[in-house]
């Protein structure tokens, strides 16, 4: 075997261990995964987008975006208010949620009057910027 | 394959066959466990998927965010296309339903490396594999660039074909036009390659791949926006923020990020430069790579965001499309070095023209 060939394949051989060791890695402990996909697959729709990371901190807002998404017309923009105090990266990660779930509406955000968890939704008025 | 016996053959065949499974099967884990929800899957691909598919209307694309705030409202909309297309059968969108398109394109993948790889079986069995174990497919979920990649490679498979088969440059010229219609480095690997071909005497296949992607995507959704979008959206990038501060920075970010990459950038100089023939062969295509990744860096100078941050935020998913181009000529120095065999030419000689071997571009 020539010097070449056995540097050449010595270090494709190691390149390829690393490479299946992260995706062994990545892929986490394959029954874990299987049983949470059973879960997921098995699920409703709504059920599945609650679930999902996106809500997996923010259960309220997941629930009542999945509420206001059947209740409200697709061609109705949304206002999420959100209360004075939060600050502007965790209102605009909300509204990003609150975009994605009720898309194709447009999302808006405003500051003031919220419920108990930190939100409130409303239909924006028709003709607003 | 001289100096591999059979059975070394069969025996890397089948341990190349065994990772590009391990590569597929890691990625359907990841994608199938849950509904697509990641990062840009949220606030782009998947929120226009959305809008585009329960709405039924292209306007929708602009309207979840027509100020630009998250969704990019500039991107080019093939992806969001195939999602929402995907999503039909269900008729509802569901982003677990869409799921399945993500390991189906590591193995599409995978299998245009294979096609675009001038090498004996286990050799583009491994350019496959390395394909589908990039750990871009299970960090990255819904994104983008995998369907970038794909189309890339399948033009990259053309090439070779180009004068061997009547339709090359037509399906070299479609594949372009539609990497250009899934990411604007689509756009950029559409022209670089038609600039590519004109360079290496290939002036008739330049000139279809450049005007395909100009007259068939960058013309119409340009005007698309400008008579759709109730105002221009903003973007990242603009010529008009060029500075080279910027350069400097981003440069500098992307050392830092990248310094745990530099093994995998040596490992791949030096299985290039361990195959004089391949590089010799691919030289057209490495230059047009290297250009390539360099505008793609260069890039970061017209970034309006700041650039560090820019380049800590995107620099591997940037990255990822270089290195899956350059998988298959690593797969075929691999088979040099390992067989002791000089590749053929990658182009044949164009009949009309003195023979410039090494030909062709394709980032």
């Amino acid at each position: 075997m020539t010097a070449r060939r056995a540097g050449a394949l010595l270090l494709v051989a190691g390149a390829f261990a690393v490479l299946a060791w992260r995706a062994v890695d990545e892929a986490g402990p394959v029954p874990a995964s299987l049983s949470l996909a059973r879960k997921f697959w098995r699920a409703a729709t709504p059920t599945r987008l609650l679930n999902a990371r996106l809500f997996r901190d923010d259960v309220p807002l997941g629930a009542a975006l999945i509420g206001r998404d059947r209740a409200w017309p697709l061609d109705a923009d949304v206002v999420l208010v959100v209360a004075v105090g939060v600050s502007e990266g965790i209102a605009e990660e909300r509204r990003r949620k609150a975009a994605f779930v009720l898309a194709p509406r447009r999302v808006t955000l405003a500051r003031g009057e919220t419920g108990p968890d930190g939100f409130a939704l409303r239909l924006a008025a028709r003709g607003a910027p | 394959m001289s100096t591999l016996s059979s059975r070394g053959r069969a025996i890397l065949a089948v341990l190349a066959g065994a990772l590009l499974a391990l590569g597929v099967f890691s990625t359907a884990i990841v994608s199938l466990r849950e509904p697509l929800a990641r990062g840009d899957y949220h606030t782009v691909w998947g929120l226009k998927a959305r809008a585009l598919f329960r709405s039924g209307s292209f306007d929708s694309l602009l309207r979840v965010d027509p100020d630009g705030a998250f969704s990019h409202p500039e991107y080019p909309p093939l992806w969001p296309i195939v999602l929402a297309g995907a999503a039909g059968p269900a008729r509802r969108y569901d982003d677990l339903v869409v799921a399945p398109l993500w390991p189906l394109l590591a193995l599409l993948a995978a299998l245009l490396a294979m096609r675009a790889t001038a090498a004996a079986l286990p050799f583009r069995l491994l350019a496959g594999a390395a394909v589908a174990l990039l750990p871009y497919w299970r960090r990255y979920p819904g994104y983008a660039e995998a369907l970038l990649a794909v189309l890339l490679l399948a033009a990259l498979a053309e090439v070779a074909r180009l004068d061997t088969e009547r339709f090359a440059p037509l399906r070299l010229a479609l594949f372009l036009t539609l990497a250009a219609w899934t990411k604007s480095e689509g756009l950029l690997a559409a022209l670089l390659t038609a600039g590519a071909l004109v360079v290496t005497r290939r002036p008739r296949t330049g000139i279809l791949v450049g005007l395909s992607a100009l007259l068939f995507q960058a013309t119409p959704w340009r005007l698309f926006l400008a008579l759709r979008a109730s105002h221009q959206p903003p973007t990242d990038f603009s010529f008009t923020a060029f500075s080279l501060a910027k350069l400097v920075a981003a440069l500098s970010a992307l050392a830092s990020e990248g310094a745990s990459s530099l093994g995998w950038l040596a490992g791949a100089a030096l299985l290039l430069a361990l195959a004089p023939a391949t590089r010799g062969n691919r030289a057209g295509f490495l230059s047009t790579l290297g250009v390539y990744a360099a505008a793609l860096a260069g890039s970061f100078a017209f970034t309006r965001l700041d650039p560090a941050w820019h380049v800590r935020w995107s620099w591997d998913r940037l990255a990822f499309i270089p290195t899956v181009l350059l998988l298959p000529v690593l797969a075929e120095a691999l088979s040099e070095c390992v067989t002791d065999r000089t590749l053929p030419a990658l182009l044949p000689a164009s009949p009309a023209v003195s023979p410039p071997q090494d030909s062709v571009p394709t980032p």
